[in-house]
C-alpha cells in the first residue's frame, strides 16, 4: 500500500519528464532504426510523404487535445457551479434571523474553506477529503432542522419568498456540485491506448523524417525539432490523465475568491 | 479638533487628557479607546467636568452606575459576551473557556461571562490571564489547552489574541475563539497570521460595514468612497462615523450659545436619534445609547467577515 502511494507520488511529481522521456527514447529508436536501414542499402522514400503522415499524427495528438479541452471546460463549470451554489445559500442565508443566520454562513464557509485546504489536496490522489466531508455533512444537518427556518413573522421581498425552496435546492445543489467536481477532477487509470496510439504515430513520424534527410548536420536538426516538439504530446497525455494535479486547475484559489468577500 | 494618540496606555491617557482640557481648553471629549484609559481619565473628567462622548469601550464601569459626564453609543461588553455565550451554548459549545486581560477591562469580560454563565447554571472552564499589549501567551495557551474547551472567550485586544491563536492551535486545540468588538476586527484580521484567520469569530456593536441595506451604513460608504479612493470599510471606522454623526445631531439640537451644560442636558433629552437602521437613544437615565450586538466571523485567508 505504501509502496503505491510512493509510486503514485512519483508519476503524479514527475509525470511529465516521464512521458518525454518515452519521447526521447523513441526518438533514438527511430534514429538507430533508420541508420541500420540506410546501412542496409539504397532506399527510395519519398520526401512528400512527411505531409500525410504528420497530419496523421496532428490528428491523433488533436484528439487528445479537444479531450483536455472538454476535461478542463467541464471541470471549471462544475467548480464554477459549486462556487456559484455556494455564493447563493449565503446570500438566501440572509433572511434567517441573526444568531441562525451567521451558524448556517458559519457552516457554509467552513465548507469552501474546506475544499480550498484540503480536498483541493486529497483531490490529486482521487481522494475525497474527510474534513470535507464532515464540513458538509454538518451543514446539510443544519438546514435540516428548523434552526435554518426563517422567522414566522418574516417580511415577504423578492429574496425572502420561496425561502424554502431555494435553500431546499441550493443545498442540494451544492452535494450535486461537489460530487460532479469530484468525479469529474478524479485521475484515470494510465490511457494506454491513446498513449499508444500517439507514441506510435511518433515513432513513424520520426523514423520516415529520418529516412528522408541526409547529411549528419540535417540529421541532428531533424532530431532537435522532433525533441522540442515531443513536450507537448506529453504535456497532454500528463493532463488528461491527472486533471488537478497537473494544475490545470486551481481549485484553491478559485475557492479562496468566494472566501475574500465580506457578506 | 485636537487628537493625541496613547498608545491604549493609561498613564499616557491620563497626560493627554490633562493637556486637551488644561492647555487646549477643550469643549468635550471624543471617542477615547479603552476602559483602562477611560478609568484613568475619569478623575479629570470630573473634576473638570468636561462631557466625554462615544469612548471605545463597553466596561460596565462607566455605566452603572451612570456617569453623568460619559454618553456612551455602543452596547456594553456584558451584553456582548450575554449574545455569544447564547450562540455558543445554542450550537452545542458548553465548555467554555476565559481568557482576559489583566486589567479593568479583562475583568469587566470575565465578569460578564460568569454572569452570562451562572444564569444557564455554568461556569468557565478554566479562566486565564493575558497582560496587555502582550504576545506573551504561549502559558496561557497552554492552559487552555490543557482544559479542552469548546470555545475560547477572549477579552483582550488584537496583537496579544493574534498571539494567542497560533499558540493554542500549534497543541491541537481546535476550540471555536471568540472575542469582543474591542479587539479591533479588521487590525485582528491583518495581525493573525492568514492560516488562523478562517473561523475566528468576533462579537460586534455596530451594523456589518459591508451591507449597504442599513441606510447608515449605506451613507458611511458614500462619505468613505467621497473622500478616499482606497479606503476599506471596517467596523471601527464606522463606529467612529455613527459616534461623529450623533455628536454632530446634539450639537446641532444644542444650538448656538453652547455651554457644557447646555450640551448635557441636550444629550439627555433630544430622543431618540434614527441614523438609519440604527437608532440611539440617550436619557438621564440611560447613558448607554444602542443596544445593538451582531456576531461575526473571519473566513478564509484574505481578513474578509461574515455576518
Amino acid at each position: 500500500m505504501a509502496a503505491t502511494r510512493v509510486l503514485d507520488d512519483i508519476l503524479l511529481n514527475t509525470g511529465v519528464l516521464i512521458l518525454y522521456l518515452g519521447f526521447v527514447f523513441l526518438t533514438f529508436v527511430a534514429l538507430l532504426l533508420a541508420r541500420w536501414v540506410k546501412a542496409r542499402g539504397n532506399i527510395q522514400i519519398q520526401a512528400a510523404l512527411l505531409s500525410p503522415m504528420g497530419s496523421l499524427y496532428t490528428l491523433t495528438t488533436a484528439f487528445l487535445l479537444s479531450n483536455v479541452i472538454f476535461q478542463f471546460t467541464n471541470l471549471r463549470g462544475a467548480l464554477t457551479q459549486e462556487v456559484v451554489t455556494i455564493n447563493k445559500l449565503g446570500a438566501v442565508m440572509s433572511v434567517l434571523p441573526a444568531d441562525q443566520r451567521i451558524e448556517g454562513r458559519r457552516l457554509l464557509y467552513d465548507y469552501g474553506e474546506s475544499i480550498a485546504r484540503d480536498e483541493a489536496l486529497t483531490m490529486r490522489s482521487g481522494v475525497r477529503s474527510e474534513v470535507t466531508q464532515e464540513s458538509i455533512d454538518r451543514l446539510r444537518d443544519f438546514l435540516s432542522t428548523k434552526d435554518a427556518s426563517p422567522a414566522k413573522s418574516i417580511e415577504v421581498t423578492p429574496e425572502s419568498v420561496n425561502y424554502f425552496r431555494k435553500a431546499s435546492d441550493f443545498g442540494f445543489d451544492l452535494i450535486d456540485a461537489r460530487e460532479r467536481r469530484l468525479s469529474l477532477a478524479a485521475p484515470q487509470p494510465f490511457p494506454v491506448r491513446l498513449v499508444l496510439a500517439i507514441g506510435v504515430m511518433y515513432l513513424a513520424l520520426a523514423l520516415l523524417s529520418f529516412l528522408v534527410q541526409s547529411g549528419a548536420w540535417t540529421t541532428l536538426w531533424v532530431a532537435i525539432i522532433l525533441l522540442l516538439s515531443a513536450p507537448v504530446p506529453a504535456v497532454m497525455l500528463f493532463v488528461y490523465s491527472n486533471p488537478i494535479a497537473s494544475g490545470l486547475i486551481d481549485i484553491t484559489s478559485t475557492l479562496e475568491a468566494v472566501l475574500a468577500r465580506s457578506l | 479638533m485636537v487628537y493625541r494618540d496613547d498608545r491604549y496606555e493609561p498613564e499616557l491617557a491620563k497626560r493627554n487628557t490633562e493637556r486637551f482640557i488644561r492647555s487646549d481648553k477643550v469643549f468635550g471629549l471624543f471617542g477615547y479607546v479603552g476602559t483602562a484609559t477611560v478609568k484613568a481619565s475619569l478623575p479629570l473628567i470630573n473634576r473638570y467636568r468636561v462631557p466625554l462622548v462615544a469612548p471605545l469601550t463597553g466596561a460596565q464601569l462607566i455605566r452603572q452606575p451612570i456617569k453623568p459626564l460619559v454618553f456612551n453609543i455602543r452596547a456594553s461588553y456584558h451584553q456582548e459576551i450575554e449574545a455569544t455565550v447564547r450562540y455558543l451554548l445554542r450550537y452545542g459549545r458548553r465548555s467554555i473557556a476565559v481568557v482576559y486581560q489583566n486589567d479593568a477591562f479583562g475583568r469587566d469580560g470575565l465578569e460578564g461571562a460568569r454572569k452570562a454563565l451562572a444564569v444557564r447554571r455554568l461556569q468557565p472552564v478554566v479562566a486565564v490571564t493575558v497582560e496587555r499589549n502582550s504576545a506573551d501567551t504561549f502559558e496561557a495557551a497552554r492552559r487552555v489547552a490543557l482544559a479542552r474547551p469548546d470555545a475560547v472567550l477572549m477579552v483582550s485586544s488584537y496583537g496579544t489574541v493574534a498571539s494567542f491563536i497560533p499558540n493554542l492551535r500549534r497543541q491541537g486545540n481546535q476550540a471555536q475563539v471568540m472575542n469582543v468588538s474591542f479587539v479591533g476586527s479588521n487590525a485582528l484580521a491583518r495581525a493573525l497570521p492568514p492560516e488562523y484567520r478562517h473561523g475566528v469569530g468576533v462579537s460586534q456593536v455596530v451594523p456589518f460595514p459591508w451591507n449597504p441595506r442599513v441606510p447608515v451604513v449605506r451613507d458611511y460608504q458614500n462619505t468613505i468612497r467621497r473622500n478616499r479612493s482606497d479606503a476599506r470599510y471596517g467596523f471601527s471606522s464606522l463606529e467612529g462615523y455613527i459616534s461623529a454623526t450623533m455628536l454632530v445631531r446634539a450639537l446641532q439640537a444644542a444650538g448656538p450659545n453652547l455651554t457644557r451644560e447646555r450640551f448635557l442636558t441636550t444629550m439627555e433629552t433630544m430622543g431618540p436619534v434614527d441614523l438609519g437602521g440604527f437608532p440611539l437613544r440617550f436619557s438621564a437615565q440611560q447613558h448607554q445609547a444602542s443596544d445593538f450586538v451582531e456576531l461575526t466571523f473571519l473566513v478564509g485567508r484574505d481578513g474578509a467577515f461574515i455576518h
